[in-house]
């Protein structure tokens, strides 16, 4: 049936369900008072503004320069270092590094969510995305949709793939898996940059530098400045000490898992973190891998001044290798079998990473937690959730986890609940009903295990945006298709007092 | 061939300009209501949802990086809007109750209200109690292709589908709807 056959009376009849014209004389209405707010630079749109700014910046490198004989055999000034500003966390570069979307959302809903005559696929994976507004952004490529969630451990997303359009799109991770992100690269595209500028002009590299400029946001402006020794030998991926990354609060943009460095002294356990590298005079702008040495592990970059960061050298004396690895577990077991896993906490040095876990009579579990700690992963059975915030104190037990914001002593104490992630892993989290409380009240969290799967996110910053989603699972209990079946029931409560079990 | 004015006013409406955001509501007003009237219970809940959903459209609009892409944002935010609406009287009706509820329900409840207040016994009224009974998107689609003359190429661009895909699915609502009406 082509547009020309829709009947008549058809037409006319569907017509009537055009609006009313009272409904666009409010809509006007309405429009016109909705303050402006100004467009998010993009840096596409910014790009030449920052090529002219960096212009500027290569005038100052003009007084480092020394004569170099270029390839016509004439004298080539060159820069001694080149500058590359590094920020860290900011959600343009990140939008920038995944590359070209085709929508973006600043919730996750069920309008996104399986329908019943499309079925989706909820699969979670690992992303480098840190957020720091607090947003919980959609984006999608083409027929692939994906949702970060906001500050899981501190960055994980849920992957929703659409099925049956042709050609089908299925894409499974599990644990950290590929990086999704365009444009990502790891440290020595930046230096692999210079020096083929460097050899275009037949210049040689030796004794040159990368002097990264490293700074956070403005809320919280740490800056310091990094030199990374250009010599031939150096590959790899951004390695920074831990005082380093410290100063600039990286643990905020860290993401699950780490890297695993083997050198001849034995494996070093790094962290990972996600950080925007500018360097317009390379043209290189976007988002770089760095990882982050333990305490212990400073003395790899060196000891001279400015060591602050280096490249993981492939040639050479120092040999070392990537190899993107989970979190290794730092495992607990009780009489009752409860595990429990620290993904990852804010002072490395505080390592070994403890945490205990006692049982009582009535299966109550309590445990601790070194101070400091932002990310717990709890696996009781076969359900396993994950509280990414600031952990003081934990008691839940193995049916029902109690979070109770007002007492120390009972569930988990934020000192901050605005600032609370509570996000359950979607694969392992089998749950029902969450009620979520404002600042000074509770939250209660059951699990009937009736089969169903609980996803939680937040839709602002404010406790009372958490939002919860029940998605049947498959026989397997894995997540691996399903649709939103049942939204929870989310109400708030303002009692003074912890709230009813 | 006029070109598209959308991606303009969208640049100027996100520079303040009252007039172009006018320009867009008018434009766009048919299109969001007509989607916010697939998802929504009553005709009442759609008016509401589509002054909502131009109300956080324009909230929001600085947030758009790419103007030519006004059309599939507007109507996915109108969609969530309604969705939420629809959520929200169903926590109004029963809080308790509610949480049983599944989304699916929700919608099947939505498209059941929709048609029951289509009840006369004119051809009209028929034709629309058959239109309500498609699937969400299908209405949708059958409103933006029939009634406000949209091609297929543009509601695929809103939905983020191919053209194919829209025709099939524009084919298969019109059948339907032969089909309820000749039962």
């Amino acid at each position: 049936m082509s547009e020309l056959q829709v009947p008549t009376r058809w037409r006319e009849a569907l017509t009537e369900l055009e609006p009313a014209p009272h409904v666009l004389d409010d809509v006007l209405e309405a429009v016109r008072e909705v303050p402006v707010q100004r467009p998010v630079r993009s840096l596409r749109r910014i790009l030449p503004a920052a090529l002219a700014a960096a212009a500027l910046v290569v005038g100052g490198w003009l007084l480092m320069r020394a004569p170099t004989p270029g390839p016509g055999g004439e004298d080539v000034n060159l820069p001694l270092s080149f500058e590359a500003a590094v920020s860290i966390g900011e959600l343009e570069a990140v939008r920038e590094a995944i590359g070209p979307l085709d929508r973006w959302f600043d919730s996750l809903d069920e309008a996104e969510m399986p329908t019943a005559d499309e079925p989706w696929s909820v699969l979670p994976f690992h992303i480098t995305l840190p957020w720091p507004e607090g947003s919980l952004p959609l984006a999608t490529w083409g027929r692939v949709k994906a949702a970060p969630s906001d500050k899981l451990a501190p960055s994980v997303v849920r992957y929703v793939v659409r099925h049956g359009v042709t050609p089908e799109v299925t894409r499974r991770w599990s644990g950290v898996g590929p990086l999704p992100l365009r444009n990502v690269v790891l440290g020595d595209e930046l230096v692999d940059r210079w020096r083929k500028q460097l050899a275009e002009l037949g210049a040689p590299v030796e004794g040159r530098e990368l002097r990264l400029v490293l700074s956070t946001d403005e809320a919280n402006p740490v800056e310091t400045q990094v030199y990374v020794p250009l010599t031939a030998g150096h590959s790899g991926s951004l390695v920074i000490g831990n005082d380093l990354a410290r100063a600039l609060r990286l643990h905020q943009f860290e993401m699950p898992g780490g890297i695993e460095l083997a050198t001849p002294e034995g494996p070093v356990s790094c962290r990972r973190a996600w950080i925007r590298v500018r360097a317009p005079a390379l043209g290189y702008d976007g988002g770089m891998e760095v990882a982050v040495l333990p305490a212990r592990g400073a003395g790899l970059l060196g000891t001279g001044p400015g060591t602050h960061a280096g490249l993981l050298t492939t040639q050479g004396a120092l040999a070392m290798s990537l190899s993107p690895r989970l979190p290794r577990p730092i495992v607990a077991r009780s009489a009752q079998g409860v595990v429990g896993l620290l993904l990852s906490d804010v002072e490395p040095s505080l390592e070994p990473q403890r945490v205990l876990l006692d049982g009582d009579a009535a299966g109550r579990m309590s445990w601790s937690i070194p101070a400091g700690s932002r990310a717990f992963a709890l696996r009781v059975g076969e359900a396993s959730y994950l509280v990414s915030s600031d952990i003081a104190d934990a008691d839940p037990s193995t049916t029902d986890v109690r979070l109770d914001l007002m007492r120390s002593t009972v569930g988990l104490r934020f000192t901050d609940p605005r600032s609370l992630s509570f996000v359950a892993i979607s694969r392992v989290w089998r749950g029902g009903r969450a009620i979520v409380g404002e600042a000074g009240s509770w939250l209660t969290v059951q699990f009937p295990g009736d089969g169903t799967l609980l996803l939680v996110h937040r839709a602002d910053e404010d406790l009372r945006g958490l939002r919860a989603a029940l998605v049947p699972v498959e026989a397997s209990g894995h997540a691996t298709s399903g649709r939103v079946a049942q939204w929870s029931h989310v109400e708030t409560a303002s009692s003074a007092g912890p709230g009813p079990r | 061939m006029h070109a598209d004015p959308t991606p303009d006013l969208v640049t100027r409406a996100q520079r303040g300009d009252v007039a172009a955001r006018e320009a867009l509501a008018r434009a766009w007003l048919r299109r969001v209501h007509g989607m916010a009237l697939a998802v929504s219970r009553s005709r009442d809940e759609a008016d509401d949802a589509t002054q909502d959903a131009f109300v956080r459209a324009f909230e929001r609009l600085h947030t758009l990086r790419r103007p030519e892409r006004f059309g599939s944002w507007l109507l996915t935010l109108t969609r969530r809007v309604a969705l939420d609406r629809l959520r929200a009287g169903r926590r109004r009706g029963a809080l308790h109750a509610a949480a049983r509820a599944s989304v699916g329900a929700a919608h099947a409840g939505a498209v059941g209200d929709l048609a029951d207040a289509f009840t006369g016994a004119s051809d009209g009224d028929a034709v629309r109690r058959a239109w309500a009974a498609l699937p969400e998107r299908e209405r949708a689609v059958v409103l933006w292709s029939v009634v406000d003359g949209a091609t297929l190429r543009d509601i695929a661009s809103w939905l983020g589908t191919n053209k194919s895909r829209i025709d099939r699915m524009r084919r298969g609502a019109l059948e339907h709807m032969r089909k309820e009406l000749e039962s």
